[in-house]
């Protein structure tokens, strides 16, 4: 028995379903439907018709659902990575945030006194440049997670057949967190391009005018010289992070390692923090056609700094817990 | 209407757990598709074709079962049948419900 609105509603449902195995599953529902047809054309004992098809397709459900139930649920970002990517996407859209808001600021003190229209001109400009910036950064950070999401069950595939005998010394406090791992793998990546291939990026946009007017790189020669060695800090880090993620739990020498890995950015990040500015206000200036210093330039500086010291402060935390079982480690029998 | 909703979820996802088995109890012998669905309902357990036919053709991915396509009244069909994989875990898992249910029984009754 064949029937134009069943082949209609296989083709609907072969659109939604993988191209490997289509034809096989389209065949399969074609003959289903046609047994249900049947065997109520049966039931009621008369010829089937369209409505009774209408009536069988109704009751099999829209193509779409149908099509998804054959399909294998597939993420983009599965549970394992939502915590840390929504974690770190709330992080760059708050940073973003504050320098679009610092952003206005500024154009609004450059302007001086203006009327309350221009005020609110300018705002919603601010604020429409602002949403345009999160979804660039949002597809990006989506864009790195969903490559994570690719990569991370061959990372973390074991070959080996796992034996119980390697707990021996393990303790909770070992276990490691793959997600976050892999974040900051894709972050110190990140910080590594950016910074050394993508040095312009780092820059001020604000109004100025009719149209917006973008600075060449904040980062100062100062920020120059040390960027050699804290790509040296970053790698180092991803190294310790793939080494962590192949092993699957800290052990001493990782540990000690880390921390290796965290006092030596520390060092680069002091060095920072008590030599040259890491930003070039001048520069901004200069790229901006402005003539003197920026308005609040002292503030600035102060808040870059400030900035370096909570980074230093949070990496030295970081090294102090991850050594911490070193030191406070209960004594675990050893598996004979 | 926020009770029934989540009292059809809950009864959804009792069933999902035991449809393998009892699909597996179901095909010892070769069964298409629809024949299966009706049995099914016939003895008391009534699935969604929306659940029962993917199920099919995972359990099939999974060893569990074996397909061919038989033309029959000048149609094709495909018929499903427990393969000897399913056949040898059939028991293993039939045990396991009987224990689950004997200990869900004596939960029920306290």
């Amino acid at each position: 028995m064949k029937n134009k609105l069943i082949d209609a509603y296989v083709a609907c449902v072969g659109e939604s379903l993988p191209e490997k195995d289509r034809a096989d599953i389209e065949a399969e529902i074609s003959s289903l439907l046609q047994d249900m047809v049947e065997s109520r054309a049966d039931a009621e004992n008369r010829e089937p018709d369209d409505e009774m098809v209408c009536a069988v397709l109704k009751e099999f459900g829209e193509p779409e659902k149908v099509a998804a139930s054959y399909r294998e649920p597939h993420y983009l970002i599965g549970p394992r990575l939502f915590p840390p990517f929504q974690m770190v996407l709330k992080i760059v859209l708050a940073v973003l945030g504050a320098i679009a808001l610092a952003g206005l600021v500024y154009t609004l003190t450059r302007l001086g006194s203006v009327p309350l229209e221009t005020i609110i001109t300018q705002s919603i400009e601010a604020i429409v440049q602002y949403l345009g910036s999160a979804v660039t950064v949002f597809g990006n950070v989506v864009l790195i997670f969903a490559i994570l999401e690719i990569a991370l069950p061959r990372i973390g595939r074991k070959k080996k057949e796992w034996d119980p005998r390697s707990l021996t010394g393990f303790t909770p406090v070992d276990s490691i967190e793959p997600a976050g791992l892999a974040a900051d793998i894709a972050f110190n990546a990140f910080a590594i391009v950016l910074f050394n291939f993508y040095p312009d990026w780092v820059a001020v946009s604000f109004r100025e005018g009719v149209g917006w007017v973008q600075s060449g790189t904040v980062l100062s020669a100062a920020f120059f010289s040390f960027l050699p060695w804290l790509t040296l800090a970053w790698a180092a880090k991803i190294i310790v992070d793939v080494a962590l993620l192949a092993k699957g739990r800290w052990t001493r020498a990782l540990r000690w390692v880390f921390a290796a890995a965290e006092v030596f950015m520390i060092g680069v990040l002091a060095a920072m923090l008590f030599g040259e500015p890491i930003i070039d206000l001048a520069e901004i200036s200069t790229s901006l056609g402005l003539a003197g210093d920026l308005p609040f330039d002292g503030g600035i500086y102060f808040t870059v700094r400030f900035i370096l010291l909570i980074i230093i402060i949070a990496t030295g935390s970081d090294a102090v817990k991850v050594l911490k079982p070193e030191f406070h480690r209960q004594p675990v029998p050893s598996v004979e | 209407m926020e009770e029934d909703q989540l009292l059809e979820n809950l009864v959804l996802e009792l069933r999902r757990g035991v449809i393998v088995l009892a699909v597996l109890s179901q095909l010892q012998e070769e069964q298409y598709g629809y024949s299966i669905l009706k049995q099914l309902a016939e003895k008391g357990l009534g699935v969604d074709q929306g659940t029962l036919y993917p199920l099919l053709r995972r359990m099939e991915s999974q060893g569990l079962l074996k397909s061919r396509w038989r033309v029959e009244s000048d149609r094709p069909r495909r018929y499903y049948i427990a393969s000897p994989l399913g056949r040898q875990i059939l028991p293993k898992v039939k045990s396991e419900w009987i224990k689950i249910s004997g200990t869900l029984d004596k939960f029920l009754e306290e």
